[in-house]
């Protein structure tokens, strides 16, 4: 019961978050995006441990809110960007927006909420610890191991040549 | 079939509102089903911050929340399938996100010094 | 576990590394021909593919590596080869295009050559984790190559349009992969296709495919998911746009065929209408867009929106006539539109803009660019004798078949003409610029390189041999489909 209490408050803590993210009514600044940001990778980090994923759980925070977010604080500060001046919201833009990602989780929740709830959840024989996605992924998903590892070459190579300074 | 589950729903608590009745049936029994509707509701969040928000960075932020809920989304399937498999996707997808990532703040950054905006409306150089 | 099937992408992403390094002991002034190397190793490559893998066209020869998730059938060596020839022929166009390149020339031929790398093994795909892994390889590489001439805004604002979508739409993917891998608990096509047919009435397997559709959407620019396609044409540089025009679009449709029809087959069967709609749609939007485009690439590029439509008709048409001449249309794509890139790439070397008024007196200036320009035009169009023509006759005699089943492919089949006599109307517009405008801005003639020359030829051969005798890529094209419907002839 105590996980299910946990539940609650961690998926309301990651989706408030998220919320503050795309639209915090108190400042339009992206650094708070990014803090907020970084606050929804903790809490989903949290629900991952609830989900006996320990692994993508350390992984979430160290890679996600520990490297990709202060990628992002560190380029918001580069770049200097001024508390963003109000520009007006298109109206219509914003209308259907809001109506066809509404209408996409009415339907999308629906279809979810019809299917079979599921029962009294049995201890998992299989968890998502170091050793066992370890041992996964260098047996069975080898080939796309190293496939991942062609694209950060080529990630760490475009990076370079897009953003070091002129030479000539 | 669902009919039948929403009617109990709603009778069992008659004097609450929908959602919440819903969910006290549920017994706060936590299952697949809430896990679901959570990462949903973040893909949702996601999507609408990339249509509404007009700065690269911040629609560039939804679009890491977008993929979180798919992460989310595949962690708790495999946990209630017990299938480790979709942990291993996820673990592609922190990889993948990471390089998209940094190729894509770079690509932003080098626009921003011949621009001096990160605003899509500023992407105008090329129109019919 | 047999790693011998993979000695083709082993070697091209060794060659990508060797590039890469040898930047390091080169002068500066001799990187430029690396490109010439590149592209001549690609096509010893090719060489050695087609002559000694020969078994593989027969069942035989195929296999699947690392569990199923690698696959090596007809299907995927036809694609292969298809790569293979686009790459060396892009690398050829890059060396050309190199002096425009401030800094980072070998690197650029490296990533073109990764990019390969990454359709090598989308061909081959046949798991949602190598399907995921290879298609984020070949985006995230295009990204970088997009914006490679980064003094050009234009090439900036591209590569930022293209990341912000292209990420969006792998957005999508990554959540219809989570939602038909947790409604099925498969991420192996084959395997997958064993159960697909129980989970027809799953709204949360449905949205997942809907999802995984809008991603490889945005890779073939097909209707809802083909914003990016113009900007994106324009403003990159030009051999990455041919390059992004035919192999991108290739790497789409592999995947496409194979997730409709290997992985859920019994799914896609209900979805014709679905299908016929995005086809017919697409093909219009491609081509009432190109009427007023004055940009030479921009052009090409809602063409190429039209041509993702004229595809779709063989993918509609769920036969397997049909899906053979998807692979006939884009081996004839293939050379065309690199023929019309490379004519863009060197005519329009010294103007800022692809404008069309500066193909003026091509003809004077260099008569076989003029004629290359023409006929792949007139192939584009889809007049006879040339490729475009068996193509188009092919995918229409595909579909037509199918209208005895059900009468939306007639209409189909009446929409996609409408959309070739549209875009006869522009085809001829760039042919009437080459060959009847006054005022030339410039009349010195045009070099082209001698590997440049070998490229061009081989091209408008290829664009005849295409449209004149058929039989040898139609017969290769319908043993390939044929690893579609008879999938897993080595598992287990």
């Amino acid at each position: 019961m105590a996980t299910d209490i946990l539940f609650y408050v961690l998926a309301a803590l990651t989706l408030i978050f998220g919320a503050l993210v795309v639209a915090n009514p108190f400042s339009r600044n992206p650094v708070t995006s990014a803090m907020f940001l970084v606050l929804t990778i903790i809490s989903m980090a949290g629900l991952f441990v609830l989900l006996h994923a320990f692994f993508l759980a350390a992984v979430q925070v160290l890679v996600y809110a520990g490297a990709v977010m202060v990628l992002f604080l560190f380029v918001i500060m580069l770049l200097d960007l001024k508390e963003e001046e109000r520009r007006k919201i298109k109206l219509t833009g914003l209308v259907a927006g809001v109506v066809s990602v509404g209408a996409i989780v009415a339907i999308f929740v629906r279809s979810l909420l019809a299917t079979k709830p599921s029962e009294n959840l049995p201890a998992p024989t299989a968890v998502g610890d170091t050793a066992t996605l370890g041992k996964m992924l260098f047996t069975n998903y080898l080939l796309p191991f190293e496939i991942v590892s062609i694209l950060l070459l080529v990630a760490m190579v475009g990076v370079i040549l897009l953003s070091k300074k002129d030479l000539k | 079939m669902a009919d039948g589950r929403w009617g109990c729903a709603l009778g069992a608590f008659p004097h609450l509102p929908f959602p919440i009745s819903y969910l006290l049936y549920k017994k706060m029994n936590v299952g697949l089903e809430h896990y679901l509707v959570v990462s949903a509701l973040l893909f949702a969040l996601g999507l609408l911050g990339v249509i509404t928000r007009r700065n690269l960075l911040v629609m560039y932020m939804s679009l890491e929340l977008m993929l979180n809920s798919a992460n989310l989304a595949l962690v708790s399937f495999s946990r209630f399938n017990d299938n480790l498999n979709g942990q291993v996707m996820v673990f592609f997808i922190i990889t993948v996100a990471a390089a998209e990532v940094a190729v894509g703040l770079a690509l932003i950054v080098a626009l921003y010094r011949k621009r001096q905006s990160a605003h899509v409306e500023d992407l105008t150089s090329m129109k019919l | 576990m047999n790693l011998s099937l993979m000695s083709l992408e082993i070697s091209v992403v060794a060659l990508g590394l060797v590039v890469l390094l040898a930047d390091l002991w080169l002068p500066a002034e001799r990187r430029r021909a690396l490109g010439y190397v590149a592209a001549a190793a690609l096509g010893l490559l090719l060489l050695q593919n087609l002559s000694g893998c020969c078994s593989c066209c027969v069942a035989g020869g195929d296999g699947t590596a690392f569990g199923g998730m690698f696959v090596q059938d007809g299907l995927s060596v036809f694609f292969k080869r298809f790569f293979l020839l686009a790459g060396a022929l892009v690398l050829v166009l890059a060396v050309e295009f190199s002096d425009r390149i401030a800094t980072g020339v070998s690197e650029y031929y490296s990533l073109i050559i990764f990019a390969l790398a990454g359709m090598l093994f989308a061909a081959s795909a046949n798991d949602f984790a190598m399907l995921f892994v290879s298609i984020e390889l070949i985006t995230i590489t295009f990204y970088i190559l997009t914006s490679f001439t980064r003094g050009k805004v234009a090439a900036l604002e591209a590569g930022v349009k293209y990341l912000i979508l292209g990420a969006l739409s792998s957005a999508f993917m990554v959540y219809g992969i989570a939602l038909v891998w947790g409604t099925t608990g498969k991420f192996n096509f084959n395997e997958l296709a064993q159960v697909a047919g129980n989970f027809t009435d799953n709204k949360v397997f449905l949205f997942g495919v809907v999802f995984i559709l809008a991603g490889l959407g945005f890779k073939i620019a097909a209707f809802p998911f083909q914003m990016w396609t113009p900007d994106v044409y324009q403003g990159a540089p030009t051999p990455t746009t041919a390059f992004l025009a035919v192999g991108s679009k290739a790497a789409g449709f592999v995947l496409l065929l194979r997730f409709l029809f290997t992985a859920i087959p019994s799914v896609t069967a209900h979805w014709d209408k679905l299908l016929i709609i995005i086809s017919g749609i697409t093909i219009l939007y491609g081509n009432l867009c190109a009427i007023p485009q004055r940009n030479l690439k921009r052009l090409l590029g809602y063409s190429s929106i039209a041509h993702a439509g004229y595809l779709l008709l063989g993918v509609a048409a769920m036969t397997s006539a049909g899906q053979s001449a998807v692979l006939y249309y884009l081996s004839g794509y293939l050379f065309t539109t690199l023929a019309a890139f490379t004519v863009i790439a060197l005519v329009m070397r010294h103007l800022d803009s692809e404008d069309i008024a500066g193909l003026a007196g091509l003809n004077q200036r260099s008569p076989l660019l003029a004629a290359t320009l023409t006929l792949a035009m007139v192939s584009l169009a889809g007049i006879p004798p040339l490729a475009g023509f068996f193509g188009k006759f092919l995918l229409l005699k595909a579909v037509i078949e199918q209208g005895a089943v059900n009468h939306g492919y007639y209409c189909l089949a009446f929409t996609a003409l409408v959309g070739v006599v549209i875009s006869l109307y522009y085809y001829f517009g760039v042919i009437r610029a080459i060959y009847w405008s006054k005022d030339a801005a410039s009349r010195e003639p045009i070099l082209i390189s001698t590997p440049m020359r070998v490229a061009i030829v081989g091209c408008i051969a290829g664009i005849f041999w295409l449209g004149v005798a058929p039989g040898a890529v139609l017969r290769l094209a319908e043993s390939a489909v044929n690893a579609l419907h008879c999938p897993g002839l080595a598992l287990n």
